[in-house]
């Protein structure tokens, strides 16, 4: 590629796509015949790249088998309306699970930790239970109002 | 891509989908499964996975239908959730391996039309099996294009508007893919 500036050189190696993918006017193939008719380096480039259409033209994706387009609309479906059922559940999980620790919290408190007849690793231990408890559910609707804020795909929605 | 706003077209699927019509949506859903599925199989390279992201990018578009605007395209907007999906999961470096190891399965000759010598045919398939596995390991993006252009079959333009990037970037894309490809071909057995 002698003598070839950089953006002469980039601009022949869209030619060569152009040409190879037949996106290319009479001009352009023209203008890339005369480009590696003084250019052997350019000239061995354009066959490699050749070499390579000719082998993806022979490939193609592999078929899924038939019974895949058909339940593929079913399974979009499903899938969307499961995930609403699956907010939901969450939801009214989260709600049960706080209002549970919200009576039960005082309870175990004054009942358990708060008596002295308890040793104290059974205390510690129900401590622990109830703050990881209260963690779980902290940690969840944060999760959820945190994944529904950054969902990138909302935005681009909203166009 | 028949993803117009005309009538008939995906613009008027689109307006009874945000009406509340869920089976225009699956209409358009049918109209455009092929090419999405394809176009994750290319990324992702496993059929499995290709299958479930581009259930979950219409899942999605399912659940924002209301906000679809039916004088826009359909399939480049339903592409960058695909997109999206699509790359979020590359970057999971564990399924990495995976695709790698089922390289060789989401790509096959297409049938020939004519008898081929016993000895070209095993060349073209040595040469088929190696190309394969150099897609398999080409960059997410060059890969991309390259899929887009040689197994979808679409121009340029459409690429560009696909992925929203310039034409040059497509033709760049594809030159530095292809380039990975001759090495491949002529690297020693």
């Amino acid at each position: 590629m002698t003598g070839t500036g950089t953006d002469d050189l980039d601009r022949t190696r869209r030619l060569m796509m152009a040409v190879i993918d037949g996106e290319s006017s009479m001009a352009e193939r023209q203008e890339l015949e005369q480009v590696l008719a003084r250019d052997a380096a350019l000239a061995a480039e354009w066959t490699r790249l050749n070499r390579v259409k000719e082998v993806t033209a022979t490939m193609a994706l592999t078929e899924p088998p038939d019974e895949m387009w058909n339940s593929y609309w079913a399974s979009v479906y499903n899938r969307s309306e499961r995930r609403v059922a699956w907010l939901l559940i969450l939801a009214g999980l989260v709600v049960l699970l706080g209002w549970g620790l919200w009576h039960l919290v005082p309870v175990l408190v004054e009942k358990l930790i708060g008596e002295t007849t308890v040793p104290v690793v059974i205390r510690a231990a129900i401590a622990a239970v109830l703050t990881g408890g209260v963690l779980l559910v902290v940690s969840v609707i944060r999760e959820q109002l945190s994944s529904s804020s950054r969902d990138k795909y909302d935005r681009r929605v909203s166009r | 891509m028949s993803s117009d706003g005309s009538a008939g077209g995906d613009g008027d699927l689109v307006r009874l989908a945000r009406d509340g019509d869920a089976d225009a949506f699956g209409v358009l859903v049918s109209r455009h499964m092929r090419p999405a599925y394809f176009a994750a199989l290319g990324l992702v390279g496993s059929r499995e996975d290709a299958l479930d992201l581009s259930q979950e990018a219409f899942a999605r578009a399912f659940r924002a239908r209301r906000r679809l605007d039916p004088d826009r395209p359909f399939y480049p907007w339903y592409y960058t959730i695909l997109r999206r999906l699509c790359f979020n999961f590359l970057r999971d470096r564990r399924l990495h391996a995976r695709r790698l190891a089922e390289a060789a399965t989401w790509l096959e000759a297409r049938s020939a039309s004519w008898v081929e010598d016993p000895a070209v045919q095993a060349e073209r398939e040595e040469a088929r099996g190696r190309v394969a596995r150099a897609i398999a390991t080409l960059p997410a993006r060059d890969r991309e294009v390259l899929v887009l252009k040689e197994f979808e079959h679409l121009t340029y333009r459409e690429i560009a508007v696909l992925i929203d990037i310039p034409i040059g970037t497509v033709m760049s894309r594809l030159y530095a893919a292809r380039q990975r490809l001759a090495e491949a071909l002529e690297a020693p057995r």
